[in-house]
């Protein structure tokens, strides 16, 4: 058997069974069995399979060693399951793939077979060997073999455990009323009660913010407006606006959350929402909702179809002046009002959080800032639409006039590898950009419009169709290319000079308005929210999936889903798409009213235990508590999610975390080392 | 020309001036660094050595001589024929400033690139480290790694430190200015040690402006002159191209006078000016706009005299300056901004 | 004129990985591979905006191997102003790679004449602009010591400086005559 000739068929070499093996069984030793995984090509075209099939027969401690193309597949299953079955194997590893792929599937085929589950270890040698050492075959067999060997000793010392049972909580928690948040809460408020928290005064998010949607240029309003009111009607959808997450104590299935609603200074039960406060707020501020261009009042409504559609105060720019008191006719003012803490029990969490949009001051060379008509996109997003500023006419910031010659600048802040700038694609500019210049050919048909890009990314269901259309029917210019200066001229006019890198030659034009197709990048202060609900980030600082294709819209944390921009730059249809996913999957967390608990907690051996409380102050997870009676720590094993930090901190050896055992991992160590001797450290026995 | 000059001196009210000078702050003795001139500045430039010694005099800045030390070796000619010719003589050139145990003041934006980036390349690179000190070994000289290389306006700016410098300022100038900050001085960015942001940096505008003067914001001003590169020694034509954008830039925006921190770009503004009269549109005015160096336009807001500053120029031909500092001193003058001097130094 | 373009040989590209082989030795500079060519390096140049200097496509020309990028005029068109590392959003050192690509040009003998007179003056002088009377008189005119306290001043650093030449063995490595 060699690597050239890969074996499709499992092959069956036992270890010869000598006298030993016979005297293990009845001396009641364990019976390992090894399993090698190919992977395909992906681990044999590394690890020479044949001598770590030899290297791991040579191991005492095993009794079967097989290997199978695909270990995963129902026949390498089987494979398993047959030397449990026949040959009294009680104890399995395999050496495959990462556990996080399928932990699950070879635990299953151990409890089918009457196995504790826990009986069971898989050396990771496609992601820790093979794929990291492609041009050291040598050197990869011997990590291999260590792993193996780290795993085999790892499964001797196993214990067999149970997983627990906790009741799920028949509630979901959304956090954040965008398109997603409000698509994730309708798909499940008809099977469950859900609690909507939106910081904002208003539902809606971004995308309210929008004029029209590519690839069907229909009305961003006219799709997201019923959506609200239906939302805000929902009978089961319990919709706290203007309010934030303070505080999460993450009990798998019953999430206890409280919440902080921010004083409206508005009673919400009478408002009419008729706005007579507004008008006589004395107080003018720019209004954030219309990226700054528009104004409003300390007590307003961000936008007229807001929802609800009662009014706010807002504190900071309030000057108490009263008049507003006076104003409203049914008395709803109430300025004294304070934020209000509300308690909650979830079942589930939904986390669409959304994005914020990259400002791109920092690129001085672009002129943001600087020069009044240079735009960014959300900002002419506002100019361009209906509900904006200007009611939809188009002027020009710096002279207010109406504006000829546009260019777009697109991959603002977006794949640039410099610090403060963001390394992805933001997937929505090439195509928001396009239908900008498409909006504004359709109102100004004498506008001369250039996009300057790198690629147009036209990936969407009917999007490359869009791009054609507008470029064929509309004239606009298309330039592959990037610009270095922008200046302006004594008349305000915007001299823009570039590349154009098809033509390989520079150009230079003359524009009245640059409009910085900006990125969209993660919440500034999702680091916060992320760290309540236990959710990680990516390099990139959006939320991270369980796994991006198997688990995309789950965290792993179980019961906590995402959905949208929270997690990653997308389009409406994509964000729709994945809000129903994880509201399909937060319906699957609820529906079978208990979750199974992993048994990696540690506890607390009462015997060992001193007393100092240094777990306390480490635990991550607020798990630990003390019992005064006894004086002793004592672990909250349904909170406890098995770091580890209490066991590596305890000074009087104590804390004995289950599956990952100071002896186990003494027994990985030595497995390593096995020129040292064992080391003399305390053994933890007897709770 | 001659004439308004005299008469700004006999206009100048000699109480004022008396107290002006009483009420200079005395400068507690400050650092000391190694003067590194390179080849444009004593050569060609010697205006630029004898004010900004001046001007170190006046601030109390100590001066270490760099003796023996050669050209830097220019980051455009010797960095793109031989590495191992510009690291090692710029190795020897820095080995000479530890031997001063004082870090480098250079004057000029390629003597700065040059050195500032030699030190930092050997400085992070214990193979190459040695690797020079073996070209080194016959010279008796060795590469340490023991001090900073630094620029004129950064010494200025951070290490003297604005405020101290704005307390000695007599003589505010009213000048309106083009300030070139010159590409060496702030790229590559991820190297130089300050907070500057090369497309939209301060610290050059801030230094010129505590003289009272206005430092315009020109179109397209951080836009490099063009000298760089070996591209005014391989192609004289196409560096002056830069320099009459720029130029036509500077005097759009109606400025006195161009402010550099580089002999190389002062030479190609100066000298430039001369240069690209064939090249100008038919019916577009000579350039005439006189360029002066930091130091000279500091010393003089600081109350020191022409001489001081070297900014008189001695009857010889073909020297620098090429374009006539007459309009900026002319309108000095006119506002009775200068610090009077005891003697006629105009015949 | 098809007759002519028949009677040429093939003007089909090869692209090897000659040029960037010798590139990837220096650090960094193997970031090239990098490259979008998204012009962004173009578009900053200010070369460009008067000469025929197309960043983007030396970097291409590198990339791919075509030997020309090393014979035509444009790499010696950059004032090395950084413009377009500091634009690269690959971080790619534009300026190094033309600076390298210049030393690889001159060690197969393309260094431009004008540089020559350079060369001489700084392995004869230690400078490259050396001193000469009129100069010096106008230094002393200036309150200066006419000779300034360079090698100008003290000949026997001048003799270290022949010591680098010769300890690189510069002479016998570039073509410089
Ligand atoms: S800017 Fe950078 S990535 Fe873009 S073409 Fe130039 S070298 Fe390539
Ligand atoms: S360094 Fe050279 S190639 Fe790069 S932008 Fe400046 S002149 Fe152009």
């Amino acid at each position: 058997m060699s690597n050239d000739q890969p074996t499709d068929q499992p092959t069956d070499q036992p270890q010869d069974q000598s006298n030993d093996q016979t005297k293990d069984l009845a001396t009641g030793k364990p019976k390992i069995g090894v399993y090698l995984c190919h992977c395909g090509k992906n681990i044999s075209d590394v690890v020479d399979i044949p001598a770590l099939m030899q290297s791991t027969k040579d191991n005492p401690a095993v009794t079967v060693v097989k290997e199978y193309k695909f270990m995963c597949s129902k026949a390498g299953q089987e494979l398993i399951a047959e030397d449990i079955r026949n040959n009294n194997v009680d104890r399995v590893v395999v050496a495959a793939c990462s556990p996080l792929m399928h932990e699950e599937t070879y635990r299953r085929v151990l409890k089918d077979e009457g196995v504790n589950e826990f009986y069971f270890e898989q050396a990771n040698i496609r992601e820790h060997v093979s794929w990291v050492n492609l041009r050291d075959k040598k050197g990869a067999l011997k990590v291999a073999h260590d792993h193996v060997s780290m795993a085999i000793a790892k499964v001797s010392n196993n214990a067999p455990l149970e997983r627990q049972k906790a009741k799920v909580t028949q509630k979901a928690l959304v956090v954040g009323a965008g398109i997603s948040g409000m698509f994730a809460a309708l798909d499940l408020a008809d099977k469950y009660p859900v609690t909507l928290v939106e910081r904002s005064p208003t539902i809606g998010g971004h995308m309210a913010q929008l004029d029209k949607t590519f690839p069907t240029m229909d009305c961003s309003a006219c799709i997201i407006t019923p959506k609200m009111v239906e939302v805000g009607r929902h009978p089961n959808i319990e919709l706290l606006t203007y309010s934030e997450i303070e505080d999460v104590d993450l009990n798998i299935g019953n999430y206890e959350v409280k919440i902080r609603k921010k004083a409206r200074r508005i009673d919400h039960s009478i408002c009419t929402g008729c706005g007579a406060c507004a008008e006589a707020c004395p107080v003018t501020i720019p209004n954030a909702w219309d990226m700054n261009m528009g104004f409003r009042a300390a007590a307003y409504v961000p936008f007229p179809q807001a929802v609800p559609e009662q009014y706010t105060i807002d504190k900071t720019n309030c000057i108490e002046c009263q008049l507003c008191v006076d104003a409203c006719e049914v008395h709803a003012i109430d300025l004294a009002q304070e934020d209000e803490i509300i308690e909650r029990t979830f079942g589930s969490v939904i986390l669409t959080t959304g994005n914020d949009i990259y400002d791109p001051t920092p690129y001085a060379r672009y002129g943001y800032k600087k020069y009044k008509n240079v735009l960014s996109g959300i900002e002419m997003e506002r100019l361009i639409s209906s509900t904006g500023p200007t009611l939809g006419k188009v002027i020009n910031p710096h002279n207010h006039e109406k504006p000829k010659k546009f260019a777009f600048l697109q991959c603002v802040g977006s794949r640039d590898f410099h610090e403060g700038a963001h390394k992805y694609c933001s997937r929505v500019c090439c195509m928001y950009a396009i239908k900008q210049a498409r909006q504004l050919k359709e109102k100004y048909p004498e506008a001369d419009i250039s996009i300057i890009f790198i690629d147009i990314r036209a990936f969407g269901k009917g999007y490359e169709e869009f791009y054609e259309i507008t470029s064929r029917e509309y004239g606009i210019r298309f330039i592959r290319g990037r610009i270095g200066d922008v200046f302006q001229d004594y008349d305000g006019t915007l001299i823009i000079r570039g590349a154009d890198t098809l033509l390989a030659n520079k150009f230079e034009l003359r524009v009245d308005m640059l409009i910085l197709s900006t990125a969209l990048e993660a919440r500034a202060d999702s680091s916060d929210l992320g760290r309540m609900f236990g959710v990680q980030k990516t390099e990139d600082d959006f939320f991270m999936e369980a796994h991006p294709k198997l688990f995309p819209v789950d965290s792993l944390t179980d019961g906590i889903f995402m959905a949208g921009t929270c997690q990653a730059p997308r389009d409406i249809p994509d964000s729709v798409a994945q809000a129903k996913a994880a509201a399909s999957s937060a319906h699957n967390f609820m529906n079978s009213g208990e979750v199974e608990i992993e048994p990696y907690y540690s506890e607390v051996l009462p015997g060992n235990c001193s007393g100092c409380r240094s777990c306390i102050l480490i635990c991550p997870y607020d798990a630990i508590s003390f019992d005064e009676p006894s004086q002793k720590a004592s672990i909250n094993t349904v909170k406890c999610k098995g770091c580890g930090a209490c066991a590596a901190v305890c000074p009087s050896n104590a804390i004995m975390q289950n599956h990952f055992s100071r002896d186990q991992i003494l027994a990985e160590l030595a497995s390593l080392f096995p020129w040292q001797t064992q080391p003399n450290y305390p053994t933890q026995e007897g709770k | 020309m001659v004439e308004s000059h005299e008469k700004a001196n006999t206009d100048a009210d000699p109480s004022k001036s008396e107290v002006q000078s009483e009420a200079v702050p005395a400068v507690e003795p400050h650092s000391t660094y190694s003067l590194f001139l390179g080849c444009v500045i004593p050569n060609r430039y010697p205006m630029i050595e004898s004010s900004s010694r001046a001007l170190f005099e006046r601030l109390n800045i100590g001066i270490k001589e760099m003796e023996g030390a050669s050209c830097c070796p220019a980051p455009g000619v010797f960095r793109s024929v031989d590495k191992a010719l510009w690291l090692s003589l710029g190795a020897r050139n820095i080995a000479i400033a530890e031997q001063n145990q004082a870090n480098i003041v250079s004057l000029c934006n390629g003597c700065y690139g040059t050195l500032h980036e030699v030190n930092h390349e050997i400085k992070h690179d214990s193979e190459l480290k040695s690797r020079i000190n073996t070209i080194l070994d016959k010279t008796g000289k060795e590469f340490q790694g023991s001090i900073e290389v630094k620029q004129i306006v950064e010494v200025l700016y951070y290490d003297y430190g604005i405020d101290n410098l704005k307390k000695l300022i007599t003589n505010p100038l009213g000048l309106r200015i083009a300030v070139h900050y010159g590409c060496h001085l702030l790229k590559p960015s991820d190297l130089k040690p300050f907070p500057e942001d090369p497309d939209d940096p301060h610290f050059f505008d801030e230094l010129v402006e505590i003289t009272g003067s206005v430092s315009v914001d020109y179109q397209n001003k951080l836009m490099c002159c063009g000298a760089g590169g070996s591209l005014r020694t391989g192609n004289k034509p196409s560096s002056l191209q830069f320099t009459l954008e720029k130029l036509r830039n500077m005097r759009s925006a109606g400025v006195d006078c161009i402010i550099t921190c580089c002999p190389f770009c002062q030479l190609q503004f100066d000298l430039g000016q001369l240069e690209v009269a064939n090249e100008l549109e038919p019916g577009e005015e000579p350039f005439k706009i006189p360029v002066i160096y930091i130091s000279q336009l500091l010393g003089l807001s600081m109350g020191m005299s022409l001489e001081e500053m070297s900014m008189i120029k001695p009857d010889m031909k073909g020297i620098s300056p090429f374009t006539s500092f007459d309009p900026v001193l002319e309108k000095l003058a006119r506002e009775n901004r200068l610090a009077p001097t005891g003697d006629d130094h105009h015949e | 004129m098809w007759v002519i373009i028949m009677s040429q040989k093939s003007r089909l590209l090869e692209f090897n990985t000659d040029i960037v082989d010798v590139l990837s030795i220096e650090k960094d500079l193997e970031k090239i591979r990098a490259c979008i060519q998204c012009g962004a390096c173009s578009a900053a140049c200010p070369s460009g905006n008067y000469t025929a200097l197309r960043t983007r496509n030396v970097i291409r020309k590198a990339l791919f191997g075509v030997q020309s990028v090393l014979e035509d005029p444009d790499i010696w068109l950059c004032s090395t102003c950084f413009n377009c590392y500091e634009h690269c959003p690959r971080t790619i050192p534009v300026t190094e790679i033309i600076l390298s690509l210049r030393r690889m040009a001159v060690s197969q003998g393309h260094l431009p004449d004008p540089l020559k007179g350079v060369i001489h003056n700084l392995m004869n002088k230690g400078h490259a602009v050396p001193i000469d009377p009129k100069w010096s008189q106008l230094r002393a005119k200036l309150g200066l010591d006419p000779m300034p306290p360079t090698v100008e001043k003290y000949p026997e650093a001048l003799v270290e400086i022949y010591d680098i030449f010769s300890a690189i063995k510069f002479n016998s490595r570039i073509p410089h005559r």
